[in-house]
């Protein structure tokens, strides 16, 4: 976490107006079921905060103010895409279909297992079976992380 | 108490038609959506909040089992190999982010059990018939789903797009159908949701609701009409762009992300390069960004940042249209669909002409036939082009629409709100019959299911299989599946076996009461109690490193009852695991009707799991006579030359107890002949090791086994516990005297001819043996007087009979 420094010596004019974000001022890329949200680290004050990524038409587009300072950072399509694209470093759809099967396969497993099966009930219901979809994207997301630690760079 | 109606997550104003409709047939209403209650209301129609039923002590009752389950999800997780259960070949996600994921899980288990909670007080204030939603894919609604069919309400969603199969698998994705019914748009789709595996049963047809204003006279409005209600220039083209928005990225969404950035950016490019510029249309998708607490930017501030994006490409003339969706078709030209999507049927009913671009080849129910054109990022500009210089091919192509839109709107009518209605009237109306119909002259179809966890050769293997052929030669039309959760929509019936492995029976037994259809059950519940605590104590007294004065007190201690081994005893209620007899309580619960191979087993599983009421019929195990009755002892003595024996056919196990056998026969001087698999090496070490004059001959063929029991001068089997052991049904039509073990159901098959023993008992085994060994063949009258009685009374086809006696009566219950 950064340190307040800024917001010293900005005004509020200042902070109306919003810099572009480059790739560099990204540092995360996270995704469930709600969206995409986007860690930044502010150019000004250097805090890192999280945002969900607002579109329009399905374009990133918009500009996010920075909690701690107030600065306004805009978000462009192509930067967008030139960062998750580390993020998702998959060039090839099979690829990325290949990884969402195999975390559609734990998200509909993982509360079968009979020691958590039996955890996983109310009044007769499975509490597991509803949660599929949603959390498929954490385990997506976490395969995906996995993947970048054992083969950096992959 | 009036009937009522759960509208649940129904919150399109276009469905107020379709709900006012379903009040004024004698439904009472409950809504979860504040805007449509107020229009309702607003319209004198009396209309019940969700969030009246969501009491304030059930978040008491939330916490205090979320409570309970973190824990014990907690203490489940601690087991590595519970942990095996986020593993796969991409490594496990534990480490890192299962944090995060188990958060956001018990988030989502909160919020499904505030849903069934809530849920179980409107049962209780109401006359619920039916739940209607929606939508069923979240995890809210899904609870729901599963909490509306454990009180028998039906569950119909209403169908909000034209499914179709996605590249990747995604998991809890709508392909399978989740709520009893489905109300969808037109038979195309029907076709798809049954292609894909679901029962056609479910699938019911009505069109679509939210279309029905399209085909009001009023809304076919003129295109200059339209361009002037919009204030667009009368003289230049207008194009309309539907994109596509990204609901929530995980990697296959993040593709269809950097998908959604290519297509705007090839519908600018090719903006950009026409001349006259048209104008451009572009309506966001209703749900995009809708979640308020997220957002950081107005919707103006959105505009604002994409109409500067697409300034710098040249593309002055946009108009971003959340409303007028009909003004805005009428007026285009020209509309761009991104891929596949619910908004061309749309097109087709409004008579728009229309461009879907996609990379790849179109696979689902839209092709080029029906009157669409097809584009990809590079010749975007040139089939735009091509259709704008050329009105004659536009006509042309939309004069396609008429033939193909019945089957995806139903009927192209306008009416669905109507059918919408009577298919909710039908499936609330008590005297409805809401589940699906079989033809009275179409083949029954029975599924037999078993898994592949246990020995699929084993003796509960064979009844399976030895009951689906008896039961083919019925005439019925059986299929054998030893997969965990097989498809079973063509089936009728469908018929579970075994008990054991408890976890995975269990497993499978839930998956088929989401099914919906009769289960008939072939416990094989043998009652391990004893065989549990016998199992311990023979590992115990036979241990290698155990001194022989050691074993010989532990023996006796065995056999007086007194032996303690890991706290468990002899007379206890032991589980053969961990909550065993809980799981088969649930068990019981799931299924119809038991097969049980004796009034003991029936017995011994109500006492067990203390439910008193069980739908069953003794089903008794047949056995295939022939092969026995006519063997002959030569084959076995020229294979192994062995003579004067005690045979014993079983898998060699503690359960089946040889080891007290060979106990019993020391000092006696009877050789011992074994035959049967083994699971237990151990086991069998100890029996090779203490026995006196034993043959283990390992799994032989049904005609050694055969000549084997000619051979013996009896046949042994001390279980501790049995269902119908098909090896004494096998030795009596051989004419083999038994001697058997006094407690299962030997009694019930074989009456007073046997020579019964106390498996706990080597004196009482051996005593047992040494008469059947010497006297057991002195009267071939009455074995063969019991091989006759066996042979007609236990076949197969009268196992099948009475089968399929249980399977009709099932579906005649339903």
């Amino acid at each position: 976490m950064g340190v307040n420094a800024y917001a010293a010596h900005c005004t509020a004019d200042d902070r109306n107006v919003a810099y572009p974000i480059h790739t560099h001022d990204i540092v995360d890329v996270r995704g469930d079921i709600r969206g995409t949200h986007i860690s930044y680290r502010c150019r000004s004050c250097q805090h890192v905060f999280e945002s969900y990524r607002e579109t329009l038409a399905g374009v990133s587009c918009g500009s996010y103010p920075c909690p701690s300072c107030g600065e306004r950072a805009e978000l462009s399509p192509r930067v967008f895409v030139e960062f998750a694209s580390q993020c998702f470093p998959y060039s090839d759809l099979g690829n990325l279909v290949d990884l969402t099967n195999e975390a559609s396969r734990i998200a509909r497993e993982w509360y079968r297992h009979p020691k958590i099966a039996a955890v996983l009930r109310h009044r007769g219901v499975d509490l597991g079976e509803p949660t599929e979809r949603e959390l498929l994207s954490f385990v997506s997301d976490g395969l995906l992380r996995e993947r970048r630690r054992a083969k950096p760079g992959s | 108490m009036k009937p009522s109606i759960l509208f649940f997550d129904v919150g399109n104003p276009g469905y107020l038609p379709v709900i006012r409709d379903v009040s004024s047939r004698g439904f009472d209403l409950i809504l979860t959506e504040p805007r449509l209650i107020r229009a309702l209301v607003g319209d004198g129609i009396a209309a019940a909040s969700w969030d009246s039923f969501v009491r304030p002590e059930t978040h008491v009752t939330v916490q205090r089992e979320m409570t309970r389950i973190s824990n014990d999800l907690a203490d489940a997780l601690s087991d590595p190999d519970a942990q095996t259960a986020f593993s796969g070949r991409f490594g496990s996600f534990l480490p890192h982010t299962g944090q995060a994921f188990f958060n956001h899980a018990m988030e989502l288990i909160a919020n499904e059990i505030l849903i069934i909670e809530s849920f179980e007080t409107l049962i209780q204030a109401t006359d619920l018939k039916l739940v209607v939603f929606g939508c069923d894919n979240n995890h809210v609604q899904r609870a729901l789903v599963a909490a509306a069919r454990q009180h028998g309400v039906p569950t119909l969603q209403m169908a909000h797009g034209i499914y179709y199969q996605r590249s990747a698998d995604i998991a809890g994705e709508t392909s399978r159908l989740y709520s009893d019914y489905i109300a969808v748009y037109g038979e195309t789709p029907k076709q798809l949701y049954i292609a894909l595996g679901n029962d056609a049963d479910r699938v019911l047809v009505t069109g679509a609701p939210l279309w029905d204003s399209f085909y009001d006279p009023a809304n076919r409005i003129e295109q200059d009409d339209a361009r002037a209600r919009l204030g667009l220039d009368p003289s230049r083209p207008v194009l309309m762009s539907f994109p596509s928005y990204n609901e929530g990225v995980h990697a296959h969404h993040a593709i269809e992300s950097f998908r959604n950035i290519e297509v705007q950016e090839s519908i600018l490019h090719a903006v950009a390069s026409m001349h006259p510029q048209p104008q451009l249309l572009v309506r966001p998708h209703p749900l995009e960004n809708h979640n308020p607490d997220l957002r950081s930017n107005s919707d103006q501030a959105l505009e604002d940042a994409y109409l500067d994006w697409a300034r710098s490409f040249g593309v002055s003339d946009v108009r971003i249209l959340r409303d007028q969706k009909i003004e805005a078709i009428r007026a285009a030209d020209i509309a761009i669909v991104e891929e596949e999507s619910t908004v061309i049927p749309e097109l087709m009913i409004l008579d728009t002409s229309m461009v879907v671009i996609t990379p790849l080849p179109m696979t689902g129910p839209y092709t080029e036939e029906i009157g669409i054109s097809v584009a990809n990022d590079q010749n975007l500009a040139s089939t735009l082009r091509d259709l704008l210089e050329n009105p004659a091919h536009r006509a042309e192509l939309r004069a396609r629409y008429p033939e193909s839109l019945p089957r995806l709107n139903h009927l192209n009518d306008g009416r669905a709100s109507e059918r919408m209605v009577e298919a909710i009237v039908k499936l609330a109306s008590p005297q409805s019959d809401t589940r699906p119909t079989r033809n009275a002259n179409t083949k029954l179809r029975a599924l037999l299911a078993y898994r592949s966890d246990v020995d699929v050769d084993g003796g509960a293997a064979a009844v399976m299989k030895e009951t689906a052929k008896a039961l083919q030669a019925l005439d019925i039309d059986v299929d054998l599946s030893f997969e965990m959760r097989p498809p079973t929509e063509r089936y009728d019936i469908l018929h579970a076996f075994n008990i054991w492995q408890p976890s995975t029976a269990l497993e499978q037994l839930r998956y088929f009461q989401d099914q919906k259809k009769p289960i008939v059950w072939n416990p094989f519940y043998l009652h391990w109690c004893e065989s549990h605590w016998a199992n311990l104590a023979v590992r115990a007294i036979y241990d290698p490193q155990r001194s022989e004065g050691e074993r010989k007190e532990y023996l006796i201690a065995f056999t007086n009852g007194s032996l303690i081994v890991n706290d468990t005893t002899k007379f206890h209620p032991n589980e053969a695991v961990p909550g065993f007899h809980e799981q088969l309580r649930e068990m019981l619960e799931i299924v119809d009707h038991s097969c049980v191979t004796s009034t003991r087993e029936i017995q011994e599983l109500a006492k067990i799991t203390n439910v008193p009421r069980i739908p069953f019929t003794v089903t008794p195990h047949g056995v295939d006579a022939a092969p026995f009755r006519s063997a002959t002892p030569d084959l076995f003595h020229q294979k192994f030359g062995i003579e004067n024996f005690l045979l014993c056919v079983a898998a060699v196990d503690a359960r089946k107890n040889q080891i007290m056998l060979v106990e019993a026969l020391k000092g006696t001087g009877i050789p011992l002949v074994l035959i049967g698999p083994c699971f237990e090496p151990d086991y069998l070490e100890f029996c090779t090791k203490h026995g006196e004059n034993l043959h283990y001959l390992g799994r032989q063929p049904k005609e050694v086994v055969a000549s084997a029991l000619k051979a013996a001068r009896a046949h042994a089997l001390p279980s501790y516990a049995e269902g119908a052991a098909l090896a004494n049904l096998e030795a009596a039509v051989a004419e083999c005297p038994m001697i058997v073990s006094n407690r299962s159901s030997e009694f019930e098959y074989f009456g007073s001819a046997p020579y019964y023993c106390d498996p706990t008992s080597p004196a009482s085994i051996q005593a047992a043996a040494k008469v059947a060994y010497q006297h057991g063949r002195e009267n071939p009258a009455e074995l063969a007087a019991l091989s006759a009685r066996i042979e007609s009374t236990y076949t197969w086809s009268h196992a099948a009979e009475l089968t399929l006696k249980i399977y009709r009566r099932e579906l005649e219950i339903r």
